[in-house]
């Protein structure tokens, strides 16, 4: 088995869940945010929207540098078009994955500000923690956010205060 | 370089960062809820810390009932409990993941409830799924957490709004 292929079966099982939760989050609340230090409902799921993009771009080039290549968040003004980002942002990086050999994955990947380098690790490591595990974060924080506005949570690793005791 | 020694940088990484974020959990805050249906400050801390035993579970068993585990898993009353716990689990963790070969890490594991099999897959997947993947998704509720009690976030994958 190619180490694409190992990883395929999370990736499916987590961007499913990564969905569930995307749909719930209501377009009245976008602005609402727990504190003030907070990001707001809307900015934390587009960012969870967009963040399978990076599996892609991880894949497809050999660096990011920030200073030439500023973050600009994608606009959503709907759940429809929350989940029109996450859906778009996630097939990419499926098909990215699969195409992916695992000479590839073990390519250098680095990200960049000028010439300060913040990491350069095998692409493998960056789909690991940039992508999956950092996606997976501001997931949970999600989860704490539909909780705080009385939204039922989906269960993710076991059943919600929702759904009922396992 | 075998399947094992590929996990443990990120292994490494992730519970460092896991205990960075433990270390600020004040104790005269355990039984503090941001929401009458959440887990309690202390309770979800706990779990976290509990966590890494999963990994060190899946590799040194091939199933395990979950109904069981619950009911033996050990309480912190401190942040200093709260870390020896964390630091105990996840240095069995490590050292479980560091002594599996690649075959064991292809072994099924299988997690029920009863006679109810939940899942099924290698143990390498369930180190992701069930250990992993579960306990960033915790961790992440918990800068929640410390945000909501005025409690200064770490960045993880990048700046928190308390270091930018």
């Amino acid at each position: 088995m190619s180490l694409s292929q190992s990883l395929l079966p999370e990736f499916d099982h987590e961007m499913a869940s990564t969905r569930r939760v995307l749909e719930r989050v209501p377009a009245e609340k976008f602005s609402w945010l727990p504190h003030e230090k907070s990001m707001s409902f809307q900015r934390l799921a587009v960012h969870v929207a967009e963040l399978p993009s990076w599996a892609t771009m991880t894949l497809n080039t050999g660096e990011l540098d920030f200073a030439t290549t500023p973050y600009a968040p994608s606009k959503a003004e709907s759940t429809q078009d929350l989940l029109t980002i996450f859906d778009k942002a996630s097939s990419e990086a499926r098909a990215a994955l699969a195409g992916a050999s695992d000479e590839d994955l073990f390519k250098p990947w680095t990200l960049r500000n000028g010439e300060h380098v913040i990491f350069s690790l095998p692409k493998i490591a960056v789909l690991r923690t940039s992508v999956m595990n950092h996606l997976i974060h501001h997931r949970g924080q999600l989860t704490v956010y539909l909780r705080l506005n009385d939204i039922p949570v989906p269960g993710l690793y076991g059943p919600s205060a929702d759904e009922g005791n396992m | 370089m075998s399947l094992s020694q590929s996990l443990l940088p990120e292994f490494d990484h992730e519970m460092a960062n896991t205990r960075r974020v433990l270390e600020r959990v004040p104790a005269e805050k355990f039984s503090w809820l941001p929401h009458d249906k959440s887990s309690s400050f202390g309770k979800l801390a706990t779990h976290v810390a509990n966590l890494p035993s999963l990994a060190s579970l899946a590799l040194h068993q091939d199933e395990v009932n979950v109904a069981e585990r619950r009911a033996n898993l050990p309480k912190a009353d401190t942040t200093q409990e709260l870390l020896d716990l964390f630091d105990k689990s996840a240095a069995e963790a490590r050292a479980s993941i560091a002594g599996s070969s690649d075959e064991t890490l292809f072994q099924t594991f299988t997690l029920r409830n009863g006679d109810q099999v939940i899942f099924s897959v290698p143990k390498i997947g369930a180190l992701r799924g069930f250990f992993m993947n579960h306990i960033i998704h915790h961790r992440g509720q918990l800068t929640v957490y410390l945000r909501l009690n005025g409690i200064p976030v770490p960045g993880l994958y990048g700046p928190s709004a308390d270091e930018s």
